[in-house]
């Protein structure tokens, strides 16, 4: 049984078709990579999994429970989390702060206040966020309101998070230090990510399994090789 | 600087205590204006403060205790009367909570101004319909009692703001003032915590709206469920200061001060230094007098 097992998923909108009949398994501890050209469906599928937008059909299975139906707080409370590809921090409180709300309030159990510091200051390391961790999330450079997400993400304790382009507006340095962080979370913590990213370069050196898609459906699935050579994508993506 | 906030809120507890051994009337009156604005304004940023939903409709909760405890009056003792107007205040918040606490911003603010004035208006029709035009109450408790029973209020809605602002409840709360998807993204239950902060913050304007009915003895819809209250109760929290639990405080002791001074020689002032002083903090002291003091304090 898939660690996250979405069947048949799909979601109009109005006319629009913005996913139609999707399904995809990912597997515990892999990193799951999802292409596609803007306006692909990517987006909504996040939507949809989190809990943030009902689907039109299919269900969504995580760890042996239907999510479907249910809010995004209660999915998040049972272990599944995302992040936002235009950044949601909360401004106005501290790095520290914005963590603490999400140790306090994701995890499946209630902590005690030093298991929430605990939280708090393995995020902050997770994401070398640890130095800002009294500024408020406003004075944060880009870069660190990305990672400011994930670490968020972390401390609600969530088994899989997924990452709605994490690396979309950051340098060539910051994206290399932000693979690394991912890289080091999945051999450390065994955590499993379903990740959307227009840094195709990115994708594929993260991503063990990848799918494509274009206009709500599935149009290839593989491993990045296979992906890299498949004759569909090269169309879709350049034409 | 927090010492000296506990320190201004027990000597206004002992005021407020003290205040019947002097036997002056008016010192009483003014002690009993004081607690009742803290009360309220405390209470209103239960809600207002912590999630940035401005309410401009707490008069409807006010109001609403008042009308409670006026037909309660006589029936049953008026200490339950008034336990009875803050239960009656919440059920009410909990009843038109779910729907009004779906929109947020200025359409938040307008809807609960159109409530409180829904509200009054089918109360005066009630009234007018069974032909009373005001009640009259006779054989209402003395000043000194109603008195401390308003400090209670004003010092049970301080340490309730102050649990709130201190409590897992406040945390979540600050994340959905400052971004409710990603609140629940993160595991808050925001129409839950919402719903009850808003109950919370109705609670004790109940029971306020019966003690103040019980010290005038004369309950009149239009004035129960008055719409300068609710531009009062806003205008001196955000005056004092939003961000701390002494901003609430501050801002209905300046103004009871203030409405003491001009109320004597010219009462029509009252309203608009109440706008015009509204206005200036907006736009020059954001954060209110509780900012004010910090930043004069932090200057030194």
């Amino acid at each position: 049984m898939a660690f996250l097992d979405i069947k048949g998923v799909s979601k109009r909108f109005g006319g629009l078709m913005a996913l139609n009949d999707v399904s995809l398994q990912v597997e515990q501890g892999e990193i799951f990579g999802l292409m596609g050209a803007n306006g692909a469906g990517k987006t909504t599928l996040f939507s949809v999994i989190a809990g943030h937008v009902p689907p039109t059909a299919g269900e969504v299975i995580f760890d042996g429970t239907r999510l479907t139906g249910l809010s995004p707080s209660r999915i998040c409370r049972r272990g599944l989390c995302r992040t936002f590809q235009i950044v949601r921090p909360f401004a106005g409180l501290t790095v520290a702060e914005n963590l603490r709300v999400a140790a306090l309030y994701g995890s499946a159990r209630k902590l005690s206040e030093t298991e929430i510091a605990q939280v708090v200051d393995d995020a902050l390391e997770a994401v070398d966020l640890s130095d800002r961790r009294q500024l408020d999330a406003a004075q944060l450079t880009l870069s660190g309101q990305k990672r400011l997400e994930i670490a968020r993400a972390l401390a609600t304790g969530a088994q899989l998070v997924m990452l709605d382009e994490v690396m979309a507006g950051l340098n060539p340095t910051e994206v290399s230090a932000m693979l690394d962080t991912l890289g080091r979370l999945r051999r450390e913590r065994g955590l499993t990510f379903v990740i959307v990213e227009h840094v195709i370069g990115a994708l594929m050196t993260l991503s063990d399994r990848i799918l494509v898609l274009d206009h709500g459906e599935r149009i290839a699935f593989g491993t990045p090789e296979e992906i890299g050579n498949h004759d569909r994508v090269a169309e879709v993506y350049f034409g | 600087m927090k010492n000296v906030s506990i320190t201004l809120g027990l000597a206004l507890a002992a005021l407020g205590v003290a205040a019947p051994f002097t036997g002056s009337p008016y010192l009483m009156g003014i002690v009993f204006q004081l607690a009742m604005w803290i009360a309220l304004a405390q209470s209103w940023s239960m809600l207002s403060a912590t999630t940035g939903y401005l309410s401009l409709g707490h008069a409807v909760f006010y109001g609403v205790g008042a009308y409670v405890c006026v037909l309660l009056t006589g029936l049953i003792p008026f200490e339950f009367a008034l336990i009875a107007a803050a239960a009656a205040a919440a059920l009410f918040a909990a009843l038109v909570g779910m729907p009004v606490l779906r929109v947020r911003g200025p359409y938040f603010v307008i809807l609960t101004y159109g409530l409180s004035e829904l509200v009054r208006h089918i109360v005066m029709r009630i009234e007018s319909a069974l032909g009373s035009f005001g009640r009259m109450l006779f054989d209402v408790p003395p000043i000194e009692v109603l008195l401390w029973w308003m400090v209670g209020l004003a010092t049970l809605a301080t340490l309730g703001a102050f649990v709130i602002r201190h409590s897992r409840f406040g945390a979540g709360l600050a994340a959905i003032r400052e971004d409710e998807v990603a609140a629940e993204t993160v595991g808050v239950p925001v129409a839950r915590l919402k719903l009850l902060a808003f109950i919370a913050s109705a609670a004790i304007p109940g029971a306020v709206g019966g003690l103040a009915l019980l010290r005038t003895s004369y309950f009149e819809p239009a004035q129960a469920f008055d719409p300068v209250i609710s531009f009062t109760i806003v205008t001196m929290a955000l005056v004092g200061g939003t961000e701390t639990v002494r901003g609430p405080i501050l801002g209905a002791l300046g103004f009871t001060l203030l409405s003491e001074f001009l109320w004597s020689s010219l009462p029509q002032l009252y309203m608009i230094v109440l706008g015009l002083t509204l206005i200036t903090f907006i736009l020059f002291v954001p954060r209110g007098l509780s900012g004010l003091v910090d930043s004069i304090k932090g200057a030194r």
